[in-house]
């Protein structure tokens, strides 16, 4: 019975569910939101009511800020968080807090793993730029404004057109940061594009191996970036990926220089074909692009990472298979001994002919 | 003219060779037909290329290759319960080891076929001989399967020995094709005291080879996933998780085989509610390890959240393979062993029906290891999108219908049951020997 409430568990922390729907956050500008630590009625632009925890979100961005207005039914602490798509809390940019009397605390905190750290500890920074919050009804509010993209590490660069994950907890009456919540769930989000800034622009993106592919060797890929007026596009960011035939996957991110330059250091570990993609997600005025580029990885002159017990790996295995070859010789040499200690006289060569040579038998 | 003496057991054994009954006409019709559908399916796939299969750039392993990792599974059924049992000397054992030997050839034949057909092009088995490195996992499958195949050979004819010689001897003589054939693998048989001595030292080493050759085979097969670097499959558990897993369906494939051949040949006096029963406790105990490792596998990769990691758990966890998951671990792993805990194994309907529903379960949960892991992407892009096509899964219904002839094929014409293994056991001769019944003419004509 553990067994299944712990796969049930699996199944029912916080991912979104193949088929759910991004919620959206819309655009609007100016920004009209007051963080004073209560929602007023048209204050957001838009706003949703989760369905498992029936905590009401209320928010809008300006493609530079987002305002959040959180709505928990509890007296407790409450969270929202904000991560790369289809992860839970590990890799997330969390906003969480509670309403203690007249003491508000909300803090910004990074996920590691299933637990949460703040990112001054970690050596980020605190990045809320407005934050309040009260207590009513039994009803707790958070208001806060971040910026889509703070720079600090430990935040989540938030982009228009993207998909990321989003995370909703609270707790009935805890005011803490670390109690366990009373309930959670997990969904998806886009931040709504400015409607009247749709990227039409393609930039191209060009990939490529710097260095000798070869087994145990570094290359340098460099990805280089350039708009539709062929000018170098810098701070984008690129993501590396690889597929080989043992796997592989994502590599790294890197940012583009003032030339348009991204790069990012690889070790070959075998020889043999790689195909690495390189993957720019767009911004305000382009559209993604991608490029790929395949290197083949010659085999190493020198001993590479994995061979130096190469010879007496070899060794063991001939050794292992010789053994078993020369037990199963010793049964067949066994099956030869008992055709010939037999007493019966040794058939003629006519009468091994084929079937009709047998007649009789014993009868 | 010698009268020919045969014991009870020798006939209830024999009988099947003589008279197999129309039930067993009636199972190879089917099981031909489903064969022979097969056959064409795979004409199809030879003419137009794996472009009939579902199978694409980004799942180039589907059905055929789980359906490979599921028989090559079933065949450990020989090891364990002859092998193993034979080696802790469990008497039990004796009139099932046969056919657990059987078991495991059969299931050998059908499961490196499906290697061969996933190809596409069979002539590039060659490759492996041209190309093969000795760092190639793929290289270390084919050769453990080899060696795993030519001993079960080996240790499937070893105890067949004395009993084809029984069969040489006692065999109708209008039985002329069948006479020259057990003559000729009787290997001289006639019972000296130094023939049993060199027969026992063959199969003592056997057994004992037997058993880590037959761990090893799917622990590399394990090996052929485990050492890529992709999720799902890079992980420590996998070889002996596939190992125990193989150890399970293989007793399950047994409890099947087991059921049907004492129906269909009356076997009920020789195969007892007893072997059903040790076979069953045997499926429980490893039904629980196999929960646990189950568990520990899939808690492990969860909990630390990782991106790649929830997303493959996502697709089977509630995802577009959250039916069969499900169905594994609720259908093919609690509901069985409720099925055997609840009934104590004393029920031999409930040990069969735990059994079936176990070898659905496994055949499940190696198509889980199998496509969920090439569907999710290692590059952006989206899931990869695959169902097997019809020629995929007629493909797949005549490897189950094939391994099942090959069992009725051997059943022809080999003793189902260790003659003079269970004569030593329990000697249980006539009162008054009586020959066995001639065969008709058409009978004859084999």
């Amino acid at each position: 019975m553990a067994l299944l409430v712990a796969f049930a568990l699996a199944a029912m922390v916080p991912v979104p569910p193949a088929a759910a729907e991004p919620v959206i956050v819309p655009f609007g500008r100016p920004v009209t939101v007051i963080v004073d630590g209560v929602v007023d009625p048209g204050e957001y632009v838009g706003s949703f009511t989760d369905p498992v925890t029936g905590v009401v979100v209320s928010w809008v961005h300006d493609d530079v800020n987002l305002s959040v207005g959180l709505v928990s039914p509890g007296t407790g602490w409450a969270g929202i968080g904000f991560g790369p798509e289809g992860v839970l809390m590990d890799g997330s940019n969390i906003i969480i807090g509670y309403v203690l009397g007249a003491v508000t605390v909300i803090s910004d905190e990074y996920g590691v793993g299933l637990n949460h750290i703040a990112d001054i500890g970690l050596g980020g920074r605190d990045d809320l730029l407005e934050r309040a919050g009260s207590e009513a009804s039994g009803k707790t509010t958070l208001e806060f404004r971040i910026p889509l993209d703070s720079g600090d590490a430990y935040d989540i660069a938030l982009r228009t057109g993207k998909t990321f994950s989003l995370l909703l907890a609270y707790h009935d009456t805890a005011d803490d940061l670390i109690t366990l919540h009373t309930i959670a769930s997990a969904g998806s989000f886009i931040l709504e594009r400015d409607p009247n800034r749709i990227p039409t622009r393609r930039a191209s993106l060009g990939l490529d191996g710097l260095g000798e592919p070869r087994e145990a060797a570094n290359v340098t890929l460099v990805a280089q970036l350039l708009g539709d007026d062929s000018l170098p596009l810098a701070l984008a960011v690129i993501d590396f990926f690889v597929n080989t035939s043992v796997g592989g996957g994502f590599l790294g991110a890197a940012e583009t220089d003032a030339q348009g330059f991204a790069r990012l250091n690889y070790t070959f570990l075998s020889p043999g074909p790689f195909r690495f993609v390189a993957r720019f997600e767009g911004d305000l005025e382009y559209v993604p692009a991608e490029a790929n580029t395949t290197l083949v990885a010659e085999g190493s002159p020198e001993p590479s990472v994995l061979s130096t017990s190469d010879l007496a790996v070899r060794a063991l295995i001939f050794a292992t298979l010789a053994g078993v070859a020369s037990v199963y010789a010793f049964v067949v040499v066994q099956i030869l001994l008992i055709r010939r200690i037999s007493v019966a006289p040794r058939r003629t060569r006519g009468q091994r002919k084929g079937p009709k040579a047998d007649r009789g038998g014993d009868t | 003219m010698a009268k020919i003496v045969v014991t009870h057991l020798e006939k209830s054994v024999m009988l099947p060779l003589v008279r197999p009954g129309r039930w067993y006409w009636a199972l190879v019709g089917v099981l031909s037909a489903i064969v022979a559908w097969a056959a064409y399916a795979y004409t199809v796939q030879l003419q137009q290329g794996l472009v009939v299969t579902s199978m694409r750039d980004r799942i180039s392993w589907g059905l055929y290759v789980s359906t490979f990792v599921f028989f090559i599974g079933i065949s450990h059924a020989g090891t364990l319960v002859s092998a193993i049992l034979r080696v802790t000397d469990a008497n039990w054992r004796k009139p099932i080891t046969r056919l657990a030997e059987a078991i495991t050839v059969f299931a050998l034949i059908v499961g490196a076929s499906m290697v061969i057909i996933d190809l596409g092009r069979p002539d590039r088995l060659l490759y492996i001989a041209q190309f093969g490195r000795i760092e190639s996992p793929i290289l270390w499958d084919f050769t453990s399967i080899t060696f795993y195949l030519t001993g079960s050979l080996l240790y499937l004819y070893l105890p067949l020995i004395p009993d084809l010689a029984t069969l040489r001897d006692k065999m109708p003589v209008k039985a002329r094709f069948r006479r020259w054939l057990y003559t000729r693998l009787a290997a001289r048989w006639e019972g000296l005291p130094e023939q049993r001595r060199r027969l026992e030292r063959a199969l003592g080493a056997m057994a004992i080879l037997i058993i880590p050759v037959a761990v090893s085979v799917h622990t590399v097969v394990s090996w052929i996933f485990g050492m890529t670097l992709r999720v799902g499959w890079h992980s420590t558990i996998l070889g002996p998780y596939f190992v125990v897993g193989a150890i399970f369906s293989g007793v399950a494939t047994l409890i099947i085989v087991m059921a049907g051949v004492r129906k269909l040949f009356h076997l009920e006096g020789i195969i007892k509610p007893i072997h059903f029963r040790n076979l069953g406790l045997m499926l429980l105990a490893l039904d629980i390890v196999l929960l646990y490792f189950t568990l520990s596998e899939y808690l492990t990769a969860i909990y630390p959240g990782e991106t790649q990691d929830v997303a493959w758990l996502t697709l089977l966890g509630s995802g577009q393979f959250a039916a069969m998951f499900w169905w594994m671990i609720i259908g093919g792993l609690i509901v069985p062993a409720v099925f055997v805990a609840v009934t104590r194994a004393k029920s031999v309907p409930a040990v069969v029906i735990a059994a079936i529903l176990v070898n659905i379960g496994m055949w499940i949960e190696r198509y889980l290891i199998v496509v969920p892991t090439m569907a999710t992407p290692q590059t952006p892009s989206v899931i990869a999108p695959y169902w097997p096509s019809w020629v995929e899964w007629s493909v797949l219904a005549g490897a189950v219908a094939g391994f099942g002839l090959l069992l009725l094929a051997f059943c022809r014409f080999f003793p189902v049951i260790s003659m003079w293994e269970v004569a030593e056991k329990a000697p249980t001769p006539l009162p008054e020997a009586t020959p066995l019944p001639e065969p008709t003419p058409a009978e004859v004509a084999d």
